[in-house]
């Protein structure tokens, strides 16, 4: 090589190198939101879906409980606490189950109240009907609540006022205390507010959770200070998970990327006892992370935060090319020459790992292709510096490092080697028993939210009547007014799986919002003037009122036959119109109306009411069947593309090595250990994930690279004890770095560390076995 | 300081020097109010009668008025239909007796029933300051046979409620008379075995 020559390269990956630092730090977003992970669907349910499990009224809920004093006291706080939270403007509502605040509502309720009740029909005004309301209307005046409802009796004789009120009454099975809802123990009060930011926004969502912390604090400041300590919030829902998430990944990323850095640091410099060099077998990493980062910016416009986590096991990976380089090295000998002696093998292991990262680029789950970028880059980089930027950087600089060579010997290809085959027998047997429960589908898996954070969602939800976030219905039409209407046709339906006991309750735009054709049936169902006065003029026959008391309703009878339908705009600034604006979604082919059903006590008996309504073109969406389909096909996908990766490696090798036997010399090991590696995850009980693939396809770049060096034919013993200590010490940093990832709480980092630490130990085992016995 | 001190002084002497004239009207409505706090518990059989515009005949029911320092109050109708009230600390809560439902709420949400609640119970605990936040009091008779006077002070209760006397003697409530702006008006007779 050229002076100028060298020059010139080293001044273009300096360029290179700077520029990816500029894109990396300066021009790059960081993605934490859970659901940017996931993969965009292919058709519109799934992607309505998707697009609930992100903005989904029921994903921006956040249920809260006040817990730790005495009902009176949890009361007081749950009031204070509504008091103030209904001032911040980034949340649409906040309820603790007190009637009497919703002043806007009880407005446009009494004021619509003819067009909004379900009662309104011709027979409701007709004597007999009327006969019976009044009779009610009379014993509820005369009763001890009469003092609350007198006023409303002479307009509202029938009750639709009230009628209503319990229909929008948000699950009004919650147990009341002083007031407020509470939990059946009467340990909890409880509270539900809905976020106007999407609740997989975990930075605004992280902002919110902190103000209610802050409020919080401050109401409990006003109790006596005896009491101050006992009192705690418990928040959940959706945006809690995502805020908690968030933390978890943010910490997790940089932690463990460090520890896993310092430990390989120690190991390299125990090793050659040299800060340069352990410096030098850096300058690949570094090179290969900040160009790998750089470019999935680019190309994504933004690195997703597990992405960047994953960035941990790209050290584990590519520090092991400049190892090998180092280490191959004689004592007195420059790093050059050594490269050059193993420069086949090593560009035959940063292929063959470029091309199994290849398998997880084309994966359509953009989560995947993003890891498979950032892990293609890397290594090819990595290996570029190694190749032809290490050479120039250690220059004239020899290795003086007190461990040579290995101290005893390895003896590759000795009779253990029989144990193989059968192992790998007895491991395919052992997948082959547990086919059928090799898969985890469950996207909730990946979430890094803990076991007992699921558990209190759980809890708060079924106290609270919220819904349920699994099953939710859609109706669709080409404008709001067919889909409100298409919604309305199943109210009956509905009405009747309430009544069987299967769910709790629903809910749907179309309760606060009816159709206008809905408004106008009942409008027309409104008797005229002269109707209604002889009608109630009968029915008042022997009843305990004055004649004259129900003039108030009569007029108001006629003023609602004439009055304008109730419109989205009158509902505006209501917590009314927020609920309506939540249920009823439009996109690029119209509205959706959705159906959310609270209190599912019976999964089986709901999937079969379900189908039911399906026939009547309703679209059923349940999350988990729905999303584990979704997971299913990606994983599917994956494996074939895995499947073409390996093939594509085959090939490689072949090509390269020219020997269908080196080849098989090569792939058996590593296929070996990788299915012993899946075989005892599985046996373990634990379930492969879609990660779990990206971790195997790891494992079988870094086997391959074992497999290929133990196969190396060199010229000397003293070549092959250097070419296994390089080994021994790759094996060391990988098993390290990796083994870093299990402490990750993220169920991705910690199932990709587990499976590669593993499977990469499996792998350097058997192709030590399995390796050619040097002459 | 100086001003006032002798005309203060003066006052005393007066008070002091004049024995029988202190004592004529010594039964005045903090001693009403002290003997009422007095109570621990307190039951009564009572009859209600309640005018209202809307109806064309009075209603009557009847059952047991009772009360427990310091701030419960039930009132159990057994007749014409079971149905009980119970006011207690800041949650009132209505169950009615044929269907078994209850209903709750709290007080600190509804002013004008805050003040109803608290014109009966604040009256039977002898809670002044309590009586005085909602209502001007104005104590007449003697204490053998008193009445008290309650004027709403606040606009939010003046909108429903005019006024509203109770009778007693001693430490017993006999009459509570509650008339509305309407002219809807509650009679409630109450006696004491």
């Amino acid at each position: 090589m050229t002076k100028l020559r060298r020059r010139f390269l080293l001044c273009a990956w300096i360029s290179a190198l700077a520029f990816s630092a500029w894109i990396a730090f300066a021009h790059t977003r960081i993605f934490t939101d859970l659901t940017g992970f996931l993969p965009t669907a292919p058709d519109r349910t799934q992607q309505l879906l998707l697009d609930q499990l992100r903005d989904g009224p029921a994903s921006r809920l956040i249920l809260l409980a006040i817990e730790g004093d005495t009902p009176q006291h949890l009361a007081d706080a749950s009031h204070a606490l509504t008091e103030t939270l209904r001032q911040d403007k980034r949340l649409a509502f906040v309820h603790n189950g007190e009637l009497d605040t919703l002043g806007v509502e009880r407005d446009i309720l009494t004021r619509y109240r003819y067009l909004l009740s379900p009662a309104v029909s011709a027979e409701h005004f007709q004597a007999p009907a009327l006969k019976e309301s009044l009779q009610k209307s009379a014993e509820l005046l005369q009763s001890s609540a009469g003092v609350l409802l007198k006023p409303l009796i002479p307009l509202d004789p029938t009750g639709e006022v009230p009628r209503i009120a319990a229909l929008w009454t948000p699950a009004s099975t919650i147990k009341m205390q002083e007031g407020v809802w509470f939990s059946a123990d009467s340990k909890r009060a409880l509270l539900i507010t809905q976020t106007n930011a999407s609740g997989m926004d975990a930075v605004q969502q992280q902002e919110i959770i902190s103000a209610l912390q802050q409020h919080f604090l401050a109401i409990q400041k006003t109790f006596p200070a005896a009491k101050e300590g006992s009192l705690r919030l418990l928040m959940s829902g959706t945006p809690v998970f995502a805020a908690e998430s968030r933390q978890i990944i943010e910490r997790d990323s940089w932690r463990l990327s460090l520890v896993a850095a310092s430990l390989v640091l120690v190991v390299l410099l125990v090793v050659y006892r040299s800060l340069s060099m352990t410096v030098l077998a850096f300058v690949p990493v570094a090179a290969g992370l900040l160009v790998g980062v750089a470019v999935v910016s680019l190309v994504f416009g933004g690195v997703h935060g597990i992405t960047l986590a994953f960035a941990a096991t790209l050290i584990g990976e590519t520090v092991d090319y400049p190892n090998y380089a180092f280490l191959h090295t004689a004592r007195g000998e420059a790093v050059k020459n050594a490269l050059q002696r193993i420069g086949p093998t090593l560009r035959l292991a940063v292929l063959t790992t470029v091309l199994s990262s290849t398998a997880l680029l084309f994966s359509s789950f953009s989560g995947l292709s993003q890891l498979g970028l950032l892990s293609l880059v890397g290594v090819a980089v990595a290996g570029i510096t190694t190749q032809f930027i290490l050479p120039v950087l250690a220059g004239a600089n020899v290795t003086t490092r007190k461990i040579e060579a290995l101290p005893f010997k390895l003896a590759p290809g000795n009779s253990l080697r029989h144990a193989v085959l059968p192992l790998l027998l007895l491991a395919l047997a052992g997948i082959a028993w547990q086919h059928d429960k090799i898969w985890n589908d469950d996207l909730g898996s990946l979430s890094p939210v803990s076991e007992q954070a699921k558990a209190l969602d759980q809890q708060l939800r079924s106290q609270l009547g919220a819904p349920d976030i699994r099953h939710i219905l859609m109706t669709s039409g080409k404008d709001t007014e067919q889909a409100l209407r298409n919604s309305e046709l199943l109210q009956d339906d509905l009405q009747q799986i309430v009544k069987d006991g299967i769910i709790g309750g629903f809910d749907m735009a179309a309760r606060y919002l009816p159709s206008q054709e809905l408004q106008r049936q009942r409008q027309a169902a409104l008797p005229d003037a002269e109707n209604l006065q002889n009608q109630l003029q009968q029915a008042m026959t022997g009843s305990a009122f004055r004649e004259d008391a129900f003039l108030p309703f009569l007029h108001d009878v006629q003023a609602s036959k004439q009055q304008a339908l109730l419109r989205m705009e009158d509902l505006r600034g209501s917590s009314i119109g927020l609920k309506v604006q939540s249920l009823l979604l439009h996109d690029n082919q119209g509205a959706v109306a959705l159906i959310t059903l609270s209190g599912v006590t019976d999964s089986e008996r709901l999937r079969k009411a379900i189908a039911g309504l399906q026939a009547k073109g309703v679209t059923a969406i349940d999350l988990k069947d729905d999303t584990s389909h979704l997971i299913n096909g990606y994983r599917n996908q994956s494996l074939i593309l895995s499947g073409v990766g390996i093939l594509l490696i085959a090939l490689l090798l072949l090509l390269s090595l020219s020997s269908i036997r080196d080849t098989v010399r090569v792939l058996y090991p590593v296929l070996t250990g990788t299915v012993i590696c899946v075989a005892l995850t599985i046996l373990r009980g634990e379930k492969l994930t879609l990660f779990h693939l990206v971790a195997l396809l790891l494992v079988i770049g870094i086997g391959l690279n074992y497999a290929l060096f133990f196969n190396r034919h060199e010229h000397s013993a003293d070549d092959t004890r250097r070419n296994h200590l390089s080994l021994l010490v790759c094996s060391l940093t990988t098993f390290l770095s990796f083994g870093t990832l299990m402490l990750s709480r993220i169920p991705v980092l910690h199932a990709i560390g587990q499976t590669v630490a593993l499977g990469s130990l499996l792998c350097l085992i058997c192709a030590c076995l399995l390796a050619k016995r040097n002459p | 300081m100086n001003k006032i001190y002798p005309f203060s002084l003066l006052l005393a002497l007066l008070i002091l020097v004049q024995p029988g004239l202190a004592r004529a009207e010594s039964w005045d409505l903090p001693q009403l109010m002290a003997s009422l706090a007095q109570v621990q518990s307190n039951e009564a059989r009572f009859t209600e009668k309640k005018t209202m515009a809307l109806l064309k005949a009075p209603v009557e029911s009847s059952g047991i008025l009772s009360y427990r320092r310091p701030d419960h109050v039930e009132k159990h109708i057994l007749r014409p239909k079971e149905e009980s009230l119970v006011i207690d600390g800041d949650e009132v809560s209505w169950k009615d007796g044929a269907s078994g439902k209850k209903h709750s709420l709290r007080l600190q949400n509804n002013p004008a029933l805050t003040a109803l609640v608290e014109s009966l119970r604040a009256t039977l605990a002898g809670d002044l300051p309590a009586l005085r936040r909602y209502f001007a009091v104005k104590l007449q008779g003697t204490q053998a046979r008193w009445t008290l006077t309650l004027t709403p002070a606040e606009d939010t209760i003046r909108r429903s409620l005019k006024t509203m006397s109770i009778e007693g003697s001693g430490t017993q409530v006999s009459v509570i008379d509650i008339v509305e702006v309407g002219g809807d008006r509650s009679v409630m007779v109450l006696q004491h075995d």
